[in-house]
């Protein structure tokens, strides 16, 4: 009688050890604080925080948020407090618990970013940095970081040389060719890649032809948009050698495993923590039953184990 | 104790065409709610629809909460088809509720307003100089309870089919300017934004202590997403978008800026 070996669910991305492959999409889960009343955070593989820049933002005018079909438009946009009130604040209680702590970060010029890169790059309990590139540059017209690959190669590139921590660039599917951007990222010198940040869209209420958000347009996530995350991290995976983060639309594990099927390393959990505070761990569970019931003794035999 | 629960629903009675009151009892041990606070209550089976929606709680003792809602969108009429026995998962209670007044106050509600003001004006009965206004009688849901157990009553409906012809919030203004001894008392009120906007000049004019509790669609309602905010004036005399669902729903009306 053999023991059975418990089996492995830890995931390296970069320098990272993550215990189990669930992440918090940025933006789902504030700054952790509102969710450790509901679970513990010790049990998620890593915390990805709400974006942050140098300098606090306000946030657009509301309405933020319309529900439409399995998927919710949202336009909260970069509304944070800040990354010196984050490191003041926020950080010291989320050194309290034993997970990476990724900090998603942005700025609407190259210098802004390297300077959100810094500040962060020396606080003590950031464990790696998720740049989001899907904002606008306010130098260049408005026109999104992520969506031209000149840009975001220069704004990759500058980030890389300002910081130690492990990089992971998000990227935006609002792309004719999303494995274009993230060889772009890789070649910038990227530890990783995550993806999809939202896909942008917009409703209209017919009555007074009015566009249901006041920023007229906004980022479409949830279930509606799974299939294109799937298919968007498929063809990322298959073109580059760093490590894939996936997200998009998972509600429970089976889609979770999806991602994993395809190639990503990790995946990240957003919309779903809104409907269910608890959404992770069942996901983490979920996974682990599934191992089980399977006969899978290390998750990375399933990661990247799509059969075609 | 957790604020994300199951609970069965015990009874879901349709009090009228728009209006029904759902009771539910959570299935494990749950946190007593204050006044003004409320739940996001799930109101689909699937992804469609996904988000669960919020609700004031309209009754509430240690066994069962009670919500009074009004058939809307494809969420409330979800709810308004569960049947007893049915499980639903709940989040709450959530938000900061309302301040305990000290003695006598004036509670202003529009329409289904009534559902979040019902738990102040039974906790402090005969306290309340109650202002209910609706569309037509039909809608002054519940008006024989809530005048029950307020102090006075005063009813309007925009077509005049009971009580005064015309607006909650001119009834109001008569009242206050008639008594200027009652501008000390607290004002509580829930409505649409055309109500607590005609009440905010008002609350200036009479340097009034007053209350709203306001609606924002919400997706979390527990504070992550920032998606339901309301402009309000801070401290340094600017601006800053608070969130309904935790610094709110209930915040100083003066303080609120619409867009």
């Amino acid at each position: 009688m053999g023991i059975i070996p418990k089996p492995n669910h830890s995931v390296q991305i970069a320098s990272l050890r993550l215990k189990n492959p669930v992440i918090t999409a940025s933006g789902t889960f504030g700054y952790g604080e509102e969710y450790a009343e509901f679970f513990d955070l010790n049990s998620l593989g890593a915390i990805v925080v709400k974006g942050l820049s140098a300098t606090p933002r306000k946030g657009p005018p509301p309405p933020r948020i319309v529900e439409t079909s399995s998927g919710m438009l949202n336009a909260i946009g970069l509304q944070n407090i800040g990354i010196p009130a984050f490191l003041k604040e926020k950080l010291p209680y989320l050194r309290q618990f034993d997970i990476p702590v990724i900090v998603n970060f942005f700025g609407d010029s190259v210098q802004e970013y390297v300077r959100a890169a810094e500040l962060l790059s020396d606080a003590e309990g950031v464990h790696a940095l998720e740049m989001n590139v899907s904002c606008p540059n306010k130098e260049a017209g408005w026109c999104i970081f992520g969506t031209d690959p000149a840009t975001l190669r220069h704004v990759a590139s500058e980030v890389r040389r300002a910081t130690n921590l492990p990089l992971i660039v998000k990227l935006s599917p609002n792309v004719t060719n999303i494995a274009l951007m993230a060889k772009v990222v890789e070649d910038s010198g990227a530890d990783a890649v995550s993806l999809i940040n939202t896909l942008t869209g917009m409703c209209v209420e017919i009555e007074t032809r009015k566009p249901m958000l006041a920023n007229i347009t906004g980022g479409l996530s949830g279930p509606a948009i799974k299939p294109v995350a799937v298919r968007m991290v498929w063809e990322v995976c298959k073109s580059v050698g760093i490590p894939v983060i996936g997200m998009g639309g998972i509600m429970n594990f089976r889609d979770a495993l999806e991602f994993l099927i395809v190639g990503a390393k990790a995946i990240a959990v957003g919309t779903a923590n809104f409907v269910n505070p608890l959404a992770t761990i069942e996901i983490i569970k979920g996974i682990e039953d599934f191992m089980i019931s399977e006969g899978i003794n290390d998750i990375n035999q399933l990661i990247g184990s799509l059969k075609v | 104790m957790t604020k994300y629960f199951p609970a069965e629903i015990i009874s879901n009675i349709r009090i009228n065409e728009s209006f029904h009151l759902l009771t539910i009892a959570p299935l494990s041990e749950n946190i007593q709610p204050r006044a003004g606070q409320f739940y996001m209550l799930q109101t689909g089976a699937g992804s469609d629809p996904l988000l669960k929606r919020p609700f004031s709680v309209y009754v509430f003792d240690e066994k069962r909460l009670q919500f009074l809602f009004r058939i809307r969108g494809k969420g409330t009429s979800y709810l308004s088809r569960m049947h007893v026995g049915d499980t639903i998962y709940a989040i709450g209670p959530l938000g900061n509720g309302y301040p305990i007044p000290n003695e006598e106050f004036i509670a202003i509600a529009g329409g289904i307003g009534i559902a979040s003001l019902m738990p102040l004006l039974r906790q402090f009965q005969n306290k309340a100089f109650l202002f209910y206004g609706a569309r037509a009688k039909s809608e002054l849901v519940m008006l024989e309870e809530a005048s029950s157990l307020s102090k006075e009553t005063f009813i309007s409906t925009n077509d005049g089919s009971i009580g005064h012809a015309g607006l909650v919030t001119e009834l109001f203004t008569d009242f206050i300017d008639s008594n200027p001894t009652f501008k000390n008392l607290p004002v509580y009120c829930c409505g649409s934004q055309p109500m607590l906007n005609a009440i905010q000049p008002i609350a200036e004019r009479y340097n009034l202590s007053c209350y709203a509790s306001i609606e924002e669609r919400m997706a979390c309602g527990t504070g992550v997403c920032l998606g339901c905010v309301a402009k309000v004036k801070n401290e340094e005399n600017e601006f800053s978008y608070k969130r309904v669902c935790k610094e709110g729903p209930v915040f100083n009306l003066r303080d609120v800026i619409w867009e």
